[in-house]
């Protein structure tokens, strides 16, 4: 599964990519290559030689230059593409190895990137409910805004002031109650 | 499903806003506010949590955290998220939770992202939070995913919305997979690498983002003074420190900027194993 609700009509780019937006998410599962890479390919070892042959040439004592040369081993660049790469072609064994050491995870049954698309429905359930509800509410308030301008047009052409302040205020309960359920 | 939402915060019993903010959004369930014994407002915050049957107040030794936990330099500063977020880690373990979703407090509002006629849009999240957080949670138990964190608006920008493999200011956190926070300052990106370098598997979903206050000089509390105290350069020096091998400065017009490369190993389909 490479993306969830792609876009098959938006625009592209002059780079052949996509100009509008598309929820092009990834589920973050990589998908290995198909030619097995070279070993050494799968990590850099330039700054740790480096280090390893000032260490060797260095006048500390010999426990020194053991602790040294275990530090140097955390510049040791792995490239994890390449690491995933080797790792679905190698022995059984070797891939056994390899999980133990944390240079791949797994995702067990594909349960993260199945996992990802039921969660991506119940969130598309969610969303709509709360876009729903936000609707009702626009209209309920506009409903609410349209009879309190007709209240106040009646009104004016009422005589009595306390007749006035009696319709006034059964309106203004009516609303309140109304308000009082769109905050609930 | 037996989880809590666990609130880090210092300093701000009446100023802190996300035990407010996730309520409006409908979240029931349990709250505790993770408080350390050397906050002068302590007091304050018992009287913040007689407002809510099921807000908590949880006060940790900060002492001993200290002492159990890896800063990351030989003169360790009190005022840092790191023994607050371990704090919080141990007691949803100690109280039985088998999920913790761990928060600052200094959250505004949430907002669900989603993708409409070729456009990137929100909608404010006023109602549903437990069914949200639920579906979060049934995703990790059904799955090896040890932490799924909340994105924010960063996360969206570019017209994409980019998943990312580190945690930050909110959390879902599975209890039995333990990670250890590590590192006083940019303690959410240190812990993310060691723990995904070691076999944890971390992932931020692009769903809803979280929104906060941009912090006035009036609001006391947090990490704002260690930030200000402290330069970006020396910051991000506490990165590099932990990874040298995957994390490096870059400089630009404007500073330094956190560069890194080789960082996670990947996730692959278990259907690449030999059997």
């Amino acid at each position: 599964m490479k993306q969830l609700f792609k876009d098959e009509n938006a625009k592209k780019n002059p780079m052949g990519e996509d100009t509008k937006y598309s929820r092009a998410i990834r589920v973050p599962q990589y998908e290995p290559s198909k030619e097995k890479p070279k070993l050494e390919a799968v990590y850099d070892l330039q700054k740790y030689s480096k280090l390893m042959a000032k260490i060797k040439k260095s006048n500390v004592s010999e426990d020194e230059k053991k602790f040294l040369q275990f530090a140097a081993s955390r510049h040791i660049v792995f490239n994890y593409s390449k690491i995933a790469d080797y790792y679905a072609h190698a022995s059984a064994e070797m891939q056994e190895l390899m999980e133990e050491s944390a240079l791949v995870i797994l995702d067990m049954d594909d349960a993260i990137a199945n996992g990802y698309v039921a969660l991506s429905e119940k969130m598309k359930q969610l969303i709509e409910e709360e876009k729903e509800r936000d609707k009702n509410a626009r209209e309920a308030k506009d409903i609410l805004k349209k009879q309190r301008e007709l209240m106040e047009k009646k009104s004016k052409s009422e005589k009595s002031p306390s007749e006035k302040k009696q319709k006034r205020e059964e309106f203004e309960k009516v609303a309140e109650a109304v308000e009082g359920e769109e905050d609930e | 499903m037996n989880y809590a939402v666990f609130i880090c915060t210092h300093g701000r019993p009446y100023t802190q806003t996300t035990w407010k903010v996730l309520r409006d959004c409908g979240y029931t369930g349990d709250i505790i506010l993770m408080i350390d014994d050397e906050d002068d407002s302590g007091k304050d915050y018992v009287d913040v949590a007689h407002q809510d049957e099921k807000l908590s107040l949880h006060i940790f030794s900060k002492e001993l955290y200290m002492l159990a936990n890896d800063s990351g330099t030989d003169k360790p500063i009190r005022n840092t998220h790191l023994y607050a977020w371990n704090a919080c880690e141990n007691i949803a373990r100690m109280d039985g939770y088998e999920y913790a979703i761990i928060v600052d407090d200094d959250l505004t509002g949430f907002r669900y992202r989603y993708e409409e006629e070729g456009h990137l849009k929100s909608q404010p999240i006023t109602k549903n939070f437990d069914k949200l957080f639920e579906a979060h949670l049934d995703y990790m138990e059904n799955s090896n995913i040890s932490a799924l964190s909340v994105a924010d608006a960063r996360n969206y920008i570019g017209g994409q919305a980019k998943y990312g493999r580190n945690m930050n200011t909110m959390v879902f956190r599975k209890v039995k997979d333990v990670i250890e926070w590590k590192s006083e300052m940019y303690e959410e990106m240190v812990t993310s690498l060691v723990a995904q370098q070691t076999g944890s598997f971390i992932f931020q979903p692009t769903f809803f983002q979280y929104e906060t206050k941009t912090m006035s000089k009036n609001v006391k509390g947090g990490m704002e003074e260690i930030y200000n105290s402290k330069s970006v350069f020396n910051r991000s020096a506490y990165v590099v420190m932990w990874h040298p091998s995957c994390v490096s400065f870059d400089a630009n017009n404007t500073g330094f900027k956190l560069r890194k490369d080789n960082a996670f190993p990947k996730l692959i389909s278990s259907s690449c194993k030999k059997i």
